[in-house]
C-alpha cells in the first residue's frame, strides 16, 4: 500500500448515502471489505453486490485524493458497459477519480493507454490510427492472386484475418503463439506477413496487437513495471473471472506480488463462462482469499441449489427478503416436458408466475424482469432431436445491436453511438468517425504525414491549415449533434453529408468512391414501440418473459428465471449432452471429482450462472427421459416443485 | 529527474530564415544535472532560453506568462519549445507514464520525457495550443496535474526583493511556506493556536482585561478608553459596538502576515534582501514531499550582490546542486571564473555552447589547467564578440594600438585580448573549438612567434681551433646570420607544425623570429622601432649593425620587450592624435601594409579576423 490510508465510518456512511436506498446500510461483511485496503482476492457469490461494495470503497478512497505521493487509483473492469455503469453511478460523486492520475476503464483501454500506445509511439514516432478489430480487418488488401487463392480455401478468411504480427516478426495465430499453417518461405506466408507489417506501420492495430505490443514493451523496457506500480497504489479488478489468460498474465506481471501496490481482484470464478479457450478456474491463482457469502438476490431455497453447483466450493447464504423483512419463500420449479410439449415450457412457467402473483408471493411491479434462458440456440445443420433454445421458443433470433465503429452507411453513424444520457460528446465522436470513414473510402490521407487521419489529427489539420474553416467546422459539428439530439435526423443527415463533402473538398478531392456509402439509407431494425411486439419476448397474462442465452443474462438480476436445458457437445462419462444430466450428481449433493471432464465443469458453471439470477422464482426445464433417468427418486428432489408440462 | 535538453524553433533570437523544420531546431542545448550557467554578452539569448523554459514549464509562483507576437522569430509563423527530461526515478516517472518514451541503455532501457509547446500564428493572431508530451507526431496533451509536477522555481533579475518578503496577501514567502511540508497541517498547526491566543489578548486588551478576564493595571487601560470613545459614537450611529482583533487566524493569513529578516538586521539593503529571497526560494526547491521536477531558474544572479557575496552564493549553490538542477544567467566574469567550465554555457548571437567534455575539444588535462588559470580577467573571453590570444605583454600592449592605427577600435568591437603567457593559448583556443555542430561563431585569433632564429650564437675560435678567451678568461661569442634558405625552410616547417587553424580559430604566426624582429623587418614600422629600441637601450652600440645587435639581445633574452612596446604604443597614440586621418607617415604606411607582405602583416590579419573585418 502506498500510504497509510484508513477508511473511516463516516466515509462508509457517505457511500451508503449515495449507493443504497435511503435508510439502508452495509452489513458487516461488506463494511469489512470496504475498509480492507490490503492485497487480496475477493470471491463473491452471485447477488452479493460486490460491485456496489467496490464502488463504496472507491467513494471512500476518493475522499483521500490527491494522495501525498500523487499516485493514482486504477480500476479495471471487463466490458465498456461495466465501466459506463461505474461512471454513471459514482462519476458525479467523485469526479476526481475519473481524471489523471487515476484510470478507470476496461482492460483493453488500460493496455492501450498505458502500454500499447506509448510503446507504439516510442517505436514508430506517431500514434496508432485506430485500435479496433473491424477497422483492422477492413484494411487488409490482398492482391488478386492471394484473394483468389484464399477464396478457394475454407479457412481462407482465418488465414487472412486471424493471424497477427508476433513480437518476433513472425505470423502467429491470435495470441496463441501458434505458427502459420504454411512454412515461412511460402509465398502465402510472405504476402500475409507483408500485409500485417503494412498494417502495423500505418497504425491500424487490432485488439490482440495491443497485447503483443504491451508484451514487447515489458520485455524491452521492464522499467515500466516499477513505474506503473508507483503510479497506481491501488488496483482493483472487477469481474476478474472474465479475464482471458493473456490479460490475467499481464495484470499479474504488473501488479502481482508488488509490495507497494494494494492489488484486489474481485470476482466469482464459478461464473467464468466467457473465456472458452482458457479456464480462469485453472489459471487464477488466488492469494489471501476473502469471501462475500451473503447474497441479496438469492433466498434460502435457491441459495442451496446454487451452492451445490459451485465448481469452486463456496458457502452461499440467501438473504433476500420481502419488503416487510420476511424471508422470500418460493419453491423452485422443475418443469418436466416431453418432445411434443417443449414449446409449452415457457407458457407453463408463466402460469406458475401468475399463480405466485395471485397468492401475493410475487408483487406485480413495473421493474419485474422475467427471463427464459438456454445455453445454446439452433444452428443450421442441427438434428431435430437436439433440443435447443429454438425448441422452446421457435422465433428466437440472436440479432442484437452491437456498438460498432464501422457501419454500413453514413446515416447509421447518427443512430449508433454510445448512450451517454444525452451528452453530445459521443454523438460528436460518432460523426467524426463517419467523416473518417468517408476519407478512408476516398483513400484520402493526411498530406502532412501520408497516413490515415485520426479524429485528433483531422481536427488539428483543419485548425492548422484552414483556420477560417475551423470555426465553421466546429459549428457544423455542433449543429449536427444538436439536431440529432433533437431527433431531427433528416436535417442532421443533410448537415452531416454537407460537412463530410466540405472536409473532402478542403483536402482537394471530391466525393467519388464513398458516394454509395453516403447515399445509402439506414434501415433501423424494426423495434416496435409496443413491447408486446418485441422480438424474443413471450407474453401471456400480461407477464413478459424475455428469451435469451445464458451468456446474455450474465450479471443480470431477474424476478424469475427459467433455465431450459439444451444440447451441447458430446457425451462424456455417460453423463449425456444436456445440463440436466451433467449436473444431476451435484444437485443431489455429490461433490465434484477433481478429475471430472471439462464439459461437466462447463455445464456446472453455466447452470451456476443461470440459476443465480432470480430473486424469486427459479425454474429448470428437463426432458422427461432425463428426469426419469437422473432425478426420479434421487436425493434433494424435495427442493423442487415438480410440474409436468401439458399440451395447451 | 532533470532537464537534459532544450530545443527551440523560431523563438525570439533563435531562428534562421523563419522556415520551420522539425528535424532542424534553431537551438538544441544540453544541460547538466546540477549547476548550469548561461554566460554571454547582452542580447546573446540568455534570457530567451530562460523564458522559453518558463513558458513551457511555468513557475511555482504562478506568474502569468504567455507567448506574444514578439516571441516569434522575425516573420515566422510557427514556433516550438521542446524540453526533454531524463534521469527519472520510478517515483518521478510515475507522473508521466502516458507520455514517457524509452531509450535503450545497456540491457534494458531508460525512460525519458519530452514535452513541447508548438504554436502557430496566422495574420498576426496567435492560435491557442496545448502543452503536449511524447515524441510522436501528434503528441498527447499533458494534464494539468502532470504539468504541475514540472513547474520551475524562478528568481527574476532586479527583483523587488523587499516587497516580496514583506507581509501582504499572497506574498511569495507565504506561498513558499504554505506549500512546504512543515505547514501541511492546515487545521491545528501550532501557529494557529498562537495566533488565537494573541487574538484573545488583543480583543481583551481593548476591554481593559487580560486573556483570563482579570482587570489590567491602571497603566494599560488606555486601549479600553479608545474603544469606549469609538463605541460611544458607533452606538449613536447604528447601535453597534467595536471589536479589535488581528487578521483571521487561518494558516494562510498567518503566513501572509510574516516577513523575513536577518536575525540581527535593520535597514537592510537590496543586496541583503536578495540573499533572503534566494534563501527562501531554495527552501522551495528543497521541500521534502516532492517528487516532481526540482529546477531553479535564476536570472542575473549577481544583481545587487557585492562581488564577494556573489562568490559565496555561487559556492553555496554549487554545494547544493546535487539534488536539484539550477540554470542561471550571469554577466559577471567573477562568477564565470568560479564555475567550472563544464557547467558553463556560452551564449553568442543566438547560439549556445555548453563547455562540457562532450562538446569542446578540451581534454581532461585542459579542464584542470583552465580551472586554475581562468581568472576574472581571462573570464572576459566569455563575453567577447572576438578574442585575440597573445603570449606576452608586448603583444598585449601593441595589438590594440596597431588596431587603432588601422582604424579598428577593439573595445568597440567587443574583442578581448587575452594574454595567456607562453603556449597555453592552445588550451584556451580549444574552449572555442567544438567536437560537434554547431561550431562557435566567435572569431579567435592566436598571435604567436615562429621562433626560428635568423642568427646563431657561435663560439669564437682561434686559428689553433681553441676558444678565443677575453681578458677575463671567458669564451667569447659571435652572432652570425644563418643561411637564408635554411631559415626559411625551418620557418615554413615550424609554421605548419604550430598552425592548428580551424574554422573560427585561426593562427597568425610571425613570418620572422619574434614580434620585435618582425617590427624591425616591417617596412612601415622599422624606423619607429629602431628609434624606440635605441631610446630604451641607449648604451648599446646599435650603429654598426642594428640587426646583429637585436639578434644578440633576443638570443641573450636581454631585450626589454615590454618597455619598447610601451614606448612604441605611446608614440603611435601620439601620432594618432596629431594625424587622426592617418594620412602621413608612418600611419599611412601601416594602414597600407596589409597584403603587401609586410613583416607585421600577421598582426593586422589577426586583428581583422578577431574583429570580423
Amino acid at each position: 500500500m502506498p500510504q497509510e490510508i484508513e477508511i473511516t465510518d463516516n466515509q462508509v456512511r457517505l457511500a451508503e448515502k449515495h449507493l443504497l436506498p435511503q435508510g439502508k446500510s452495509f452489513d458487516e461483511e461488506r463494511i469489512n471489505f470496504i475498509k480492507d485496503l490490503s492485497t487480496h482476492d475477493l470471491h463473491a457469490v452471485p447477488g452479493s453486490g460486490k460491485t456496489t461494495a467496490l464502488l463504496a470503497k472507491l467513494i471512500a478512497l476518493e475522499q483521500h485524493l490527491p494522495f501525498a505521493d500523487r499516485s493514482g487509483v486504477l480500476v479495471i473492469s471487463h466490458t465498456n458497459a461495466a465501466v459506463d455503469e461505474i461512471k454513471q453511478k459514482i462519476g458525479h460523486i467523485c469526479p476526481r477519480l475519473f481524471a489523471y492520475p487515476n484510470f478507470i476503464g476496461t482492460i483493453q483501454g488500460f493496455v492501450d493507454a498505458f502500454l500499447a500506445v506509448p510503446y507504439y509511439k516510442s517505436v514508430y514516432r506517431r500514434r496508432p490510427v485506430r485500435i479496433d478489430d473491424e477497422i483492422y480487418d477492413e484494411n487488409h488488401f490482398p492482391d488478386y492472386k492471394l484473394s483468389a487463392y484464399l477464396n478457394n480455401r475454407s479457412d481462407g478468411k482465418k488465414l487472412l484475418y486471424k493471424y497477427r504480427l508476433g513480437k518476433d516478426g513472425k505470423l502467429t495465430l491470435a495470441l496463441e503463439n501458434k505458427p502459420f499453417v504454411f512454412p515461412e518461405t511460402s509465398s502465402t506466408y510472405q504476402k500475409i506477413l507483408a500485409i500485417k507489417k503494412g498494417l502495423r506501420e500505418s497504425g491500424f492495430l487490432c485488439f490482440d496487437d495491443a497485447y503483443i505490443l504491451a508484451q514487447e514493451y515489458l520485455e524491452k523496457f521492464p522499467g515500466i513495471i516499477n513505474i506503473l506500480r508507483k503510479r497506481f497504489g491501488f488496483v482493483f479488478i472487477d469481474e476478474m473471472q472474465d479475464m482471458d489468460k493473456h490479460q490475467y498474465d499481464l495484470l499479474e506481471t504488473l501488479f502481482g506480488n508488488a509490495a507497494e501496490v494494494a492489488y484486489q481482484r474481485i470476482g466469482d470464478k464459478n461464473q467464468a463462462i466467457f473465456n472458452s479457450e482458457s479456464e480462469m478456474l485453472d489459471i487464477w491463482e488466488e492469494r489471501n482469499v476473502k469471501e462475500l457469502n451473503g447474497s441479496h438476490r438469492l433466498h434460502p431455497a435457491t441459495a442451496c441449489i446454487v451452492e451445490s453447483l459451485a465448481l469452486s466450493p463456496i458457502t452461499v447464504v440467501g438473504n433476500k427478503t420481502n419488503p416487510d423483512g420476511s424471508v422470500v419463500d418460493i419453491k423452485p420449479v422443475m418443469l418436466v416436458y416431453e418432445n411434443n410439449t417443449a414449446s409449452e415450457v415457457i407458457s407453463c412457467f408463466s402460469d406458475e408466475i401468475k399463480r405466485l402473483v395471485d397468492v401475493g408471493k410475487i408483487k406485480l411491479a413495473s421493474d419485474n424482469v422475467h427471463r427464459a434462458v438456454a445455453w445454446t440456440a439452433a444452428k443450421p445443420g442441427d438434428k431435430a432431436n437436439m433440443i435447443k433454445l429454438n425448441h422452446y421458443y421457435s422465433s428466437f433470433s440472436r440479432d442484437h445491436i452491437k456498438l460498432k465503429i464501422n457501419y454500413p452507411c453514413l446515416e447509421a453513424y447518427l443512430y449508433f453511438h454510445q448512450e451517454d444520457a444525452g451528452k453530445l460528446a459521443s454523438i460528436r465522436k460518432s460523426v467524426l468517425n463517419g467523416i473518417l470513414r468517408v476519407l478512408r473510402l476516398e483513400e484520402i490521407v493526411n498530406p502532412e504525414t501520408g497516413r490515415s487521419f485520426t479524429k485528433r489529427s483531422l481536427v488539428d489539420w483543419i485548425k492548422e491549415q484552414h483556420d477560417d474553416f475551423y470555426r465553421d467546422f466546429k459549428l457544423q459539428l455542433y449543429q449536427i449533434t444538436a439536431l440529432n439530439v433533437e431527433q431531427k435526423k433528416k436535417e442532421a443527415l443533410n448537415a452531416f453529408v454537407k460537412l463530410a463533402t466540405e472536409v473532402v473538398s478542403k483536402l482537394g478531392k471530391t466525393i467519388k468512391k464513398s458516394k454509395a456509402f453516403i447515399a445509402e439509407k439506414y434501415l433501423p431494425v424494426a423495434f416496435a414501440a409496443d413491447p408486446e411486439q418485441k422480438n424474443n419476448c413471450f407474453v401471456k397474462n400480461g407477464i413478459h418473459i424475455e428469451v435469451a442465452t445464458v451468456h446474455a443474462v450474465k450479471g443480470q438480476t431477474h424476478t424469475s428465471t427459467l433455465y431450459m436445458e439444451s444440447f451441447y457437445q458430446i457425451n462424456v462419462g455417460g453423463k449425456g449432452q444436456y445440463e440436466s444430466s451433467r449436473v444431476a450428481d451435484q444437485l443431489q449433493g455429490i461433490s465434484l471429482a477433481a478429475t471430472e471432464h471439462e464439459y461437466i465443469k462447463q455445464s456446472l458453471k453455466m447452470t451456476y450462472v443461470g440459476f443465480s439470477r432470480a430473486t424469486h422464482l427459479l425454474g429448470f426445464a428437463i426432458h422427461k427421459s432425463r428426469y426419469d433417468k437422473f432425478y426420479a427418486g434421487k436425493p434433494n428432489l424435495d427442493r423442487w416443485k415438480i410440474i409436468k408440462v401439458n399440451q395447451s | 529527474m532533470f532537464l537534459t535538453n532544450l530545443k527551440l524553433w523560431n523563438f525570439r533570437i533563435f531562428g534562421t530564415d523563419g522556415s520551420f523544420d522539425r528535424s532542424k531546431p534553431n537551438l538544441s542545448l544540453n544541460f547538466n544535472d546540477g549547476i548550469n550557467v548561461l554566460i554571454g554578452e547582452n542580447d546573446s539569448g540568455k534570457t530567451a532560453i530562460i523564458d522559453a523554459i518558463k513558458m513551457l514549464l511555468k513557475t511555482h509562483s504562478g506568474e502569468w506568462i504567455k507567448i506574444e507576437d514578439e516571441d516569434f522569430f522575425n516573420d515566422s509563423h510557427r514556433l516550438r519549445i521542446e524540453c526533454r527530461f531524463k534521469g527519472m526515478s520510478d517515483k518521478e516517472a510515475k507522473h508521466f507514464t502516458e507520455w514517457l518514451d524509452w531509450v535503450t541503455e545497456g540491457a534494458t532501457g531508460k525512460p525519458y520525457l519530452t514535452v513541447y509547446y508548438d504554436i502557430s500564428r496566422r495574420d498576426g493572431k496567435i492560435i491557442p495550443a496545448d502543452i503536449k508530451g511524447g515524441i510522436d507526431d501528434a503528441g498527447h496533451i499533458l494534464t494539468a496535474e502532470a504539468k504541475e509536477m514540472l513547474r520551475t522555481t524562478y528568481l527574476r533579475p532586479l527583483r523587488d526583493a523587499k516587497s516580496e518578503l514583506s507581509p501582504k496577501r499572497n506574498s511569495r514567502l507565504s506561498q513558499i511556506l504554505y506549500s512546504h511540508a512543515a505547514f501541511s497541517d492546515k487545521k491545528t498547526h501550532r501557529l494557529i493556536g498562537l495566533a488565537q491566543t494573541l487574538n484573545t489578548e488583543v480583543t481583551e486588551y481593548f476591554k481593559g482585561k487580560d486573556a483570563a478576564g482579570a482587570d489590567l493595571p491602571a497603566g494599560d487601560l488606555l486601549g479600553k478608553e479608545v474603544k469606549k470613545v469609538m463605541d460611544t459614537y458607533l452606538n449613536q450611529f447604528s447601535k453597534k459596538n467595536t471589536a479589535f482583533r488581528m487578521t483571521s487566524a487561518d494558516l494562510k493569513s498567518i503566513l501572509e502576515s510574516l516577513c523575513l529578516l536577518f536575525e540581527d538586521g535593520y535597514n537592510l539593503g537590496l543586496g541583503s534582501h536578495n540573499l533572503l529571497c534566494i534563501a527562501s526560494e531554495l527552501l522551495h526547491l528543497k521541500k521534502g514531499n516532492w517528487d516532481g521536477l526540482r529546477l531553479g531558474l535564476v536570472e542575473e544572479i549577481e544583481a545587487h550582490l557585492h562581488p564577494q557575496v556573489q562568490l559565496q552564493v555561487v559556492e553555496t549553490l554549487k554545494s547544493h546542486s546535487k539534488d536539484m538542477q539550477l540554470i542561471f544567467t550571469t554577466h559577471s566574469p567573477n562568477i564565470g571564473s568560479k564555475i567550472s567550465l563544464e557547467n558553463l554555457i556560452m551564449c553568442h548571437k543566438g547560439m549556445a555552447y555548453p563547455l562540457g567534455h562532450a562538446f569542446t575539444k578540451l581534454n581532461k588535462d585542459d579542464y584542470k589547467f583552465l580551472e586554475i588559470f581562468l581568472d576574472t580577467t581571462k573570464a572576459n573571453l566569455f563575453f567577447s564578440k572576438g578574442v585575440i590570444l597573445v603570449e606576452g605583454w608586448a603583444e598585449e600592449i601593441l595589438v590594440p594600438v596597431i588596431a587603432s592605427a588601422i582604424g579598428i577600435d577593439l573595445t568597440e568591437c567587443g574583442v578581448s585580448i587575452i594574454n595567456v603567457g607562453s603556449t597555453a593559448y592552445l588550451r584556451f583556443a580549444k574552449i572555442f573549438q567544438r567536437k560537434v555542430a554547431p561550431l562557435m561563431q566567435i572569431p579567435v585569433a592566436i598571435i604567436t612567434d615562429v621562433d626560428i632564429r635568423t642568427y646563431e650564437k657561435n663560439l669564437v675560435i682561434d686559428e689553433a681551433g681553441k676558444p678565443f678567451l677575453d681578458e677575463k678568461g671567458k669564451s667569447t661569442y659571435d652572432y652570425l646570420k644563418r643561411d637564408v634558405a635554411i631559415v626559411s625552410a625551418e620557418t615554413v616547417a615550424k609554421k605548419t607544425a604550430i598552425d592548428k587553424s580551424e574554422d573560427n580559430v585561426q593562427y597568425f604566426i610571425s613570418g620572422d623570429w619574434t614580434l620585435e624582429y618582425s617590427l624591425f623587418k616591417s617596412i612601415c614600422m622599422t624606423a619607429l622601432f629602431k628609434q624606440t629600441a635605441e631610446r630604451v637601450h641607449s648604451k648599446t652600440g646599435w650603429a654598426t649593425d642594428f640587426e646583429k645587435k637585436l639578434a644578440e639581445k633576443l638570443i641573450l633574452k636581454s631585450l626589454d620587450k615590454t618597455e619598447i612596446a610601451y614606448l612604441l604604443a605611446k608614440t603611435l597614440l601620439e601620432l594618432l592624435e596629431t594625424d587622426p586621418e592617418r594620412a602621413e607617415s608612418p600611419l599611412k604606411e601601416i594602414n597600407e601594409a596589409d597584403g603587401k607582405s609586410d613583416a607585421i602583416d600577421y598582426i593586422i590579419k589577426a586583428i581583422k579576423h578577431a574583429s570580423g573585418n
